[in-house]
């Protein structure tokens, strides 16, 4: 049997006769049943909307809750984004942190007030108040230095520092007992130390150890002196806050320990 | 040799149909005019390859439904719609054969095979013209349909091409080789 069959001279058929059997209405009928639910408009019409406010509620939702509790987050502190923070304490004074782990209490922020009187005794208040810090606390200081063996020097810090430091050294050689001030790790005003790690050399191996607060505790005093004065201690991974709870990496600290 | 006017457009009814198809793209309703315009080129092209004339409207439907359905598919290359209606068709009439069990059809006028007989250099009786109808269904897919639409059909190399998807020298080549083994089968 072949496989082709062979019609010699079929009679044609009329264009007419063809014409009438174009059904386009079906086509399109059977077009539409074939479409996909999620490829037709009305699909999109509902889901859309339901989409589209499922999207809107959340985002509701979560500005809400931002506005609520701001959730600190993790930035690198670049020099020229630091904010200028009006100051309220003279040049060359520094507020002290009484301890290690407590953490100091942002200051007053003054805004400029039309009403000069308002001002003026914001102003008497503040300085009554800092005065009496830095009294108290310049004692507290004065009883420590007593007892350490070797006087600390302070050096003076510009207000505009974006550095951290301890007792007003940046880098470069650095008395042990620098190191363990109670001051701690500082920066300018408005932000708090949360978080350091140090880098030194146990006797054994160089550590990575990590510390909550500013301070260096003094209990790494005496490995630190016998292991690694002439060596290099540094503080890395710094975390600051801020007095709006942005939490910022700092620089690290590279030290040469002296005695 | 006369070649059907059919297929050649202008550029201007070029453009036309491009902007149908890009309205039928947006809405598949307004296919309409694509439809009409094309459903008796591709009906004659599918029941020129089928006996069941039923079957061949059947056929057509089909492909025009892949059409609209895949019409978000379509690029304009520069030439007619039709050559990728007829693409489809092509693909829609092999599925037939094997699914539907329709039956592989040549459909030739007496007038043609004396033609072709004529260009063999043979006397054109009906011993030769049984012989030709033999020879032809004896002839691989390829060379049947490139001698179908080139000798019964009346299309143009170029409009061929299309449809194959080959550039038209490619097409003419095709057509020479195709003649060639036909004849010779044609001779032994």
């Amino acid at each position: 049997m072949k496989k082709v069959k062979t019609l010699v001279d079929r009679e044609p058929l009329g264009s007419d006769y063809i014409a009438s059997k174009q059904n386009f209405e079906s086509i399109c009928t059977q077009v539409q049943q074939l479409t996909p639910t999620w490829k037709t408009p009305w699909f999109y019409g509902p889901v859309g909307l339901a989409t589209l406010a499922v999207c809107i509620s959340l985002v509701t939702v979560q500005s809400s809750s931002a506005t609520e509790k701001p959730t600190p987050q993790a930035q690198v502190l670049p020099k020229s984004d630091v904010p200028q923070k009006p100051e309220i304490i003279e040049e060359n004074k520094i507020l002290l942190v009484e301890n290690a782990g407590k953490v100091e209490s942002p200051p007053i922020e003054k805004s400029v007030s039309t009403q000069a009187e308002v001002a003026k005794k914001e102003q008497v208040t503040l300085e009554k108040e800092v005065a009496e810090d830095i009294n108290t606390q310049s004692k507290e200081r004065e009883a420590n230095i007593e007892n350490k063996a070797q006087v600390i020097t302070k050096r003076t810090v510009p207000k505009d520092n974006r550095f951290p430091h301890i007792a007003g050294y940046f880098t470069g050689e650095v008395p042990v007992e620098a190191l363990f001030d109670a001051d701690g790790i500082q920066l300018r005003e408005g932000y708090t130390i949360i978080s350091f790690d140090l880098n030194f050399y146990n006797g054994k191996s160089n550590v990575v150890e990590s510390y909550r607060g500013n301070v260096i505790p003094s209990e790494l005093k005496t490995i630190i002196r016998n292991y690694n004065v002439g060596n290099m201690v540094f503080i890395t991974n710094i975390k600051a806050i801020d007095e709006m709870d942005r939490i910022f990496v700092l620089p690290a600290i590279n030290y040469k320990l002296i005695h | 040799m006369s070649v059907n006017p059919v297929y050649h457009q202008t550029s201007d009814i070029l453009q036309e149909e491009l902007s149908w198809i890009r309205s039928a793209k947006k809405d598949p309703e307004r296919f309409g005019p694509l439809y009409k315009k094309y459903h008796e080129q591709i009906f004659r092209y599918i029941y020129q390859r089928m006996d069941d004339e039923d079957l061949a409207f059947d056929v057509t439907s089909q492909v025009f439904i892949k059409a609209m359905s895949n019409l978000h598919k379509y690029e304009y290359r520069g030439v007619p719609f039709s050559s990728w209606l007829y693409r489809i068709a092509k693909s829609e009439l092999y599925q037939a054969y094997r699914d539907r069990k329709a039956r592989k059809t040549i459909n030739v006028e007496s007038m043609h095979l004396f033609e072709m007989i004529e260009e063999f250099e043979e006397e054109d009786n009906s011993k030769n013209k049984n012989r030709l109808i033999n020879c032809l269904s004896q002839l691989k897919d390829v060379d049947l349909q490139i001698i179908e639409m080139r000798y019964f059909e009346k299309r143009s190399y170029r409009e061929i091409g299309e449809i194959l998807d080959v550039t038209e020298n490619n097409a003419k080549v095709k057509a020479f080789r195709a003649i060639e083994r036909l004849k010779l089968l044609f001779m032994k």
